[in-house]
This record gives C-alpha cells, sequence and structure tokens, in this order.
C-alpha cells in the first residue's frame, strides 16, 4: 500500500523530470533531420570533436589531481585543512564570465604570474591559446572529481587501505593495489562529471579563448552560440542538437564501461 | 607482550589517554561502553591512527614504525575484505607482498575448512565464511600481534563462541599473542589473561579476575544487576541488602527463572534487582551492600 507521501512526491519528481526533458526532446524535435543533415557540414562535427578530446585531457587532469587530494585531505582532519577543503568548491559559485576574467587577470603575460611564465616559456601568451582553454576549464570542473573521488576515498576506501597496511603491506603498494582498485569507478564518475562540466562551459571561454589558436577551432559551446549570433536560431538548434545527440551516447558509453568494469 | 605507556591521540573531540597498558599473555580482551575508545585504542596501537606515547611489542619499541613494519595485525568489526579479490587473493596478499608466509597459508587453509572457498567472491560468502576468512588472513600475515575488534559480533551466540575457541587454537598453534575486544561478557568465560576495561579514552582497570574488578563502570559491563546508585555512590547489593517492603522505593517485578527481576526506581533512574519475592517497594540495608568506585568519585 502506497503511503501518503507518495501522493506529495511523486507529482514533484514527474514535474521534475518533465522539466528535464521537455527541453531536451524540444532541442531534438526543433530541427528536421535534412537540416541537422546539413548542418552537419557547417563546422560544428571538428568542433565537437575537438570539444570533447580538450574536455576529456581536462577530465584526466582533474582526477589524477583528485587521488592525491582525496589521500592528503583523509589524513589531515586540522582546522586548516578544513578551509582550504572549502576553496574546491568556490569556481563553482563563481559566474563564469567572472572566471574568465580571473584567469586573463592571471595568465596573462602582463599580469604578474603571467610575466613569470613568460619569462621561462618561450613564446608564451595566454588568450586564445589552448593552455587558456585547459586551465580555464580545470578550474571550472576539477570540483566535481575532486568531491567524487573525495567522499569515495574517504568513506569507502581509507579503511581498507589501512588494514592492508597492518597485513604488513607498504603504504605505496596498499594505495596502488587497495585504493586505486577500489577508486576505479569513482574515478570514472568523476571524469565523466568534469568531463561534462568543461563540455558545458561557454562564458569563460568566450573570454579566454573565442578562437582557439593556431587551429582557428571554436569549442562547441562558443561555436553554437557564434551560430546563434550570426545566422539566428535555425543553425544553432540544428547544431544544438547534434551535441545534445553525441554528449548522450558518450555518457552512455561511459554509463556502460563504468558498469562492465565494475562487474568484471 | 605488549606494553604502553602515555599513549595519546586526539581524533576530534575525542581523547584516548591510556597512562598503561601491558598485556600478560595470549589471551587478553578489552571491554567498555559504546564510544569508550575501544577501536581507536586499537587503531592507535596498530599504528592506523596518529598517536604519541611508547608502544613496546616484545621488548621493541615500534611507536616510530609504520603500521606495515609492527607486526600488528588489525581485524576491524566489519572485517574489510578486499572485494577487488577473492578469497584466495585476500588470504596471499600478505604472501605477495607483506611478510605473509605460504606454509602457514596452506596449513590455516586447511584448519579453517576454506578450500572450498578459495575461488569464491568475498562478497558471495557468509558472515560466518567472511569471518574466518579475515581470521585467516590476518594469520598468514605473520603477526606478532593479532588487534581484533569485535571481529565476530554479527554472529549468533553459539557460532560466535564456536568461533571464537576455534581462533583461540589457531593463534595458539601460530604463537600469537591477541587483543580482543568484546561486548559480550559471555566471551569471558573462555577464559582470558588480561581483562581490560576502557571508559572516556581510558583504561580504567586490568584484571586477572573478574572478580578483582572495581569499579562500577567495569562491573556494570558484566551485570548491570544488583547494582544501585543513592546519595551518589554505587552499590553492589547482595541478596540480605535487598530487602521487600511496602514503602521506600517503587519497583516493578518480572518474573524470572526462580525469583524476580524488579525495576527500581530511584531518583531519577532505573535499576534493575533480583529478588525472590515480588513486592511493589524495595528498601536497602546498604551496610551488606559493597560500596564501588565510580570513575567519576575517583577522578580516574
Amino acid at each position: 500500500m502506497r503511503g501518503r507521501l507518495s501522493y506529495l512526491f511523486v507529482p514533484v519528481f514527474v514535474i521534475y523530470l518533465l522539466v528535464l526533458i521537455i527541453p531536451l526532446i524540444r532541442a531534438l524535435t526543433y530541427s528536421s533531420l535534412s537540416e541537422i543533415l546539413t548542418d552537419l557540414h557547417s563546422g560544428i562535427l571538428p568542433s565537437i570533436e575537438y570539444t570533447y578530446i580538450v574536455c576529456a585531457f581536462v577530465a584526466v587532469l582533474s582526477v589524477m589531481a583528485a587521488v592525491p587530494y582525496a589521500y592528503t585531505m583523509s589524513r589531515h582532519r586540522s582546522a586548516v585543512f578544513k578551509a582550504v577543503d572549502s576553496v574546491v568548491e568556490i569556481p563553482i559559485m563563481i559566474p563564469h564570465t567572472v572566471v574568465g576574467i580571473i584567469m586573463l587577470l592571471t595568465f596573462e603575460p602582463s599580469m604578474p604570474i603571467g610575466h613569470l611564465l613568460s619569462k621561462y616559456i618561450p613564446g608564451y601568451s595566454f588568450d586564445d591559446t589552448l593552455f587558456a582553454v585547459i586551465i580555464t576549464l580545470f578550474f571550472l570542473s576539477s570540483a566535481y572529481s575532486i568531491r567524487e573521488v573525495g567522499v569515495s576515498y574517504q568513506r569507502n576506501v581509507v579503511d581498507y587501505e589501512d588494514v592492508a597496511k597492518t597485513l604488513g603491506i607498504g603504504e605505496g603498494i596498499s594505495f596502488l593495489i587497495i585504493s586505486m582498485r577500489l577508486l576505479a569507478r569513482s574515478m570514472i564518475k568523476g571524469f565523466l562529471l568534469s568531463w561534462a562540466r568543461s563540455v558545458s562551459e561557454v562564458g569563460a571561454i568566450l573570454i579566454v579563448a573565442y578562437y582557439i589558436f593556431p587551429s582557428f577551432v571554436k569549442l562547441a559551446g562558443v561555436f553554437i552560440y557564434s551560430q546563434w549570433l550570426g545566422y539566428g536560431l535555425d543553425p544553432a538548434a540544428a547544431s544544438s542538437a547534434i551535441l545534445i545527440l553525441t554528449g548522450i551516447v558518450v555518457t552512455g558509453v561511459f554509463r556502460i564501461v563504468e558498469t562492465v568494469g565494475i562487474r568484471s | 607482550m605488549l606494553e604502553i605507556n602515555n599513549l595519546h591521540a586526539s581524533l576530534g573531540k575525542f581523547v584516548l589517554n591510556v597512562d598503561h597498558y601491558s598485556t600478560r599473555g595470549r589471551k587478553n580482551f578489552i571491554m567498555g561502553e559504546n564510544g569508550a575508545g575501544k577501536s581507536s585504542f586499537l587503531k592507535a596501537i596498530s599504528g592506523i591512527i596518529d598517536s604519541t606515547g611508547e608502544i613496546i611489542l616484545n621488548g621493541d619499541h615500534v611507536e616510530n614504525l609504520p603500521p606495515w613494519k609492527r607486526r600488528i595485525t588489525y581485524i576491524p568489526q566489519n572485517l574489510l575484505l578486499f572485494p577487488q579479490y577473492n578469497v584466495k587473493q585476500n588470504l596471499a596478499i600478505s604472501i605477495r607482498y607483506g611478510h605473509g608466509d605460504y606454509d602457514i597459508y596452506k596449513e590455516v587453509v586447511d584448519l579453517m575448512h576454506l578450500s572450498d572457498l578459495l575461488d569464491k567472491n568475498t562478497w558471495e560468502l557468509s558472515g560466518g565464511q567472511q569471518q574466518r576468512v579475515a581470521v585467516a588472513r590476518a594469520v598468514i600475515s605473520k603477526p606478532k600481534l593479532l588487534l581484533m575488534d569485535e571481529p565476530f559480533s554479527m554472529q549468533d551466540e553459539r557460532s560466535r563462541m564456536s568461533m571464537v575457541i576455534s581462533v583461540a587454537e589457531l593463534l595458539e598453534r601460530y604463537d600469537i599473542d591477541y587483543i580482543y575486544v568484546t561486548h559480550n561478557s559471555r566471551d569471558l568465560e573462555l577464559g582470558f589473561d588480561t581483562l581490560s576495561v576502557m571508559s572516556n579514552g581510558r583504561i580504567i582497570e586490568s584484571v586477572k579476575s573478574v572478580e578483582d574488578l572495581r569499579y562500577y563502570e567495569s562491573v556494570s559491563l558484566l551485570d548491570f544487576r544488583n547494582i544501585v546508585r543513592i546519595d551518589g555512590k554505587y552499590y553492589r547489593l547482595s541478596e540480605r541488602s535487598v530487602i521487600p517492603s511496602d514503602k521506600g522505593y517503587p519497583a516493578s517485578c518480572n518474573r524470572s527463572g526462580e525469583g524476580y527481576v524488579c525495576s527500581v526506581r530511584i531518583g531519577d533512574e532505573n535499576y534493575f534487582i533480583t529478588s525472590s519475592v515480588m513486592a511493589d517497594h524495595f528498601q536497602f540495608d546498604l551496610s551488606s551492600a559493597s560500596e564501588m568506585i565510580s570513575l567519576g568519585e575517583s577522578g580516574a
């Protein structure tokens, strides 16, 4: 027998799903098939390919940062470390255009840190470079990996590692053969979250790298934004549909890999 | 033999502070209420959590050694068999990466009847099988001291006692001293060399026999009946000191075996006493009761 709460919660649940699904369906059905096929030649496909690859690289960096971060945080519980830990979420709350400005203020060659980098890196420049894209997306998306891996490590993994150590297994090996394998699932999830977050970024990228030199490729979000500005809603909608479809495919593949990988 | 002096560890608001603790002989038990610090104490001994103070194992200072060099193996209550490995891999992990012994592995697999389980995944095992694997894994790692944090508590009474006996025999065979944390006073019936009681992060007393326990906090762990607190002092009541009456402290009684177990209201608390007769009220002759020390009074 259903409780009374079901009558309250199920409608909210359904409304929530509709709010998510209706815009997606609208985006996928707005353009006709021929419009979508025509749009495939607009440059959106290379842009999506480039975006996915760059964002995958950023997501790998995020996971690589997340593991040592989680290890360090799980072993230091002082107020200082707790305060440091709260910094991780700050990029999420900053408006993305502001993130773009922050990146310019930090890494432009005319700024102190950028100036320092330019001293040691020949030909260093920042805006409209791949480096600008990567560092900006990393700033915005790493928190997702860090939280996913960190929570999993703290809640589910660190105790196994500690028990392994008392069995006489050294620190490094315990971490590798016990923790890393147990963290595989959360690393995949963290990768996917950071990747998805990076793919969805537009605001900060518009400021730091509208084009990415020397290829002049635009990230997919920027590409669609420029289509909308230059040609109106129809081509932008077709490109959006392509981006959403490919995104659904990639996410589905990751889900399968995650499930099959964990089972095996 | 393990000797600990001035062990101190801070875990958030909880402070572990053990002035002195030593084991005598093979079987060492630790009891204490929930939150007394028993698990933290074992973790500090094994090196899983940071602590200060001396930890001397068989004459060697190990306090500055990392956990993997102490030769002190810890079995937690939830056992923590490595889920990514099957039983065989769990058992053999210390042989490959630590100082485990293959001859012991072969013997222990046989002694603990694990040969049929070797290829199974850990999540396919029953609770009892998992416990056997956890103990076997620990023994194969050749520890000098084994710390068991209530690893058998999820079993029914008969299976648990049976497991405790087999483990004790196994540890005797391989000459491994152990510290066994338990909530269950029935475990003590199997015999022990030291029984220590923890409260608020401290070892309040260590004894060779339950008759030697002096603290209210210790005795009440074994049997909370016939202990009352009157005017701020704890008393252990004898049969003569319990006086059924039509006045005094109000009580309600239920039959238990030959006599009654009665809940007596003293101040704001209920206490349980045994009586041969049923009564609505009880009075107590404290001259024939024995007064107990409590942590609050001693400031220990």
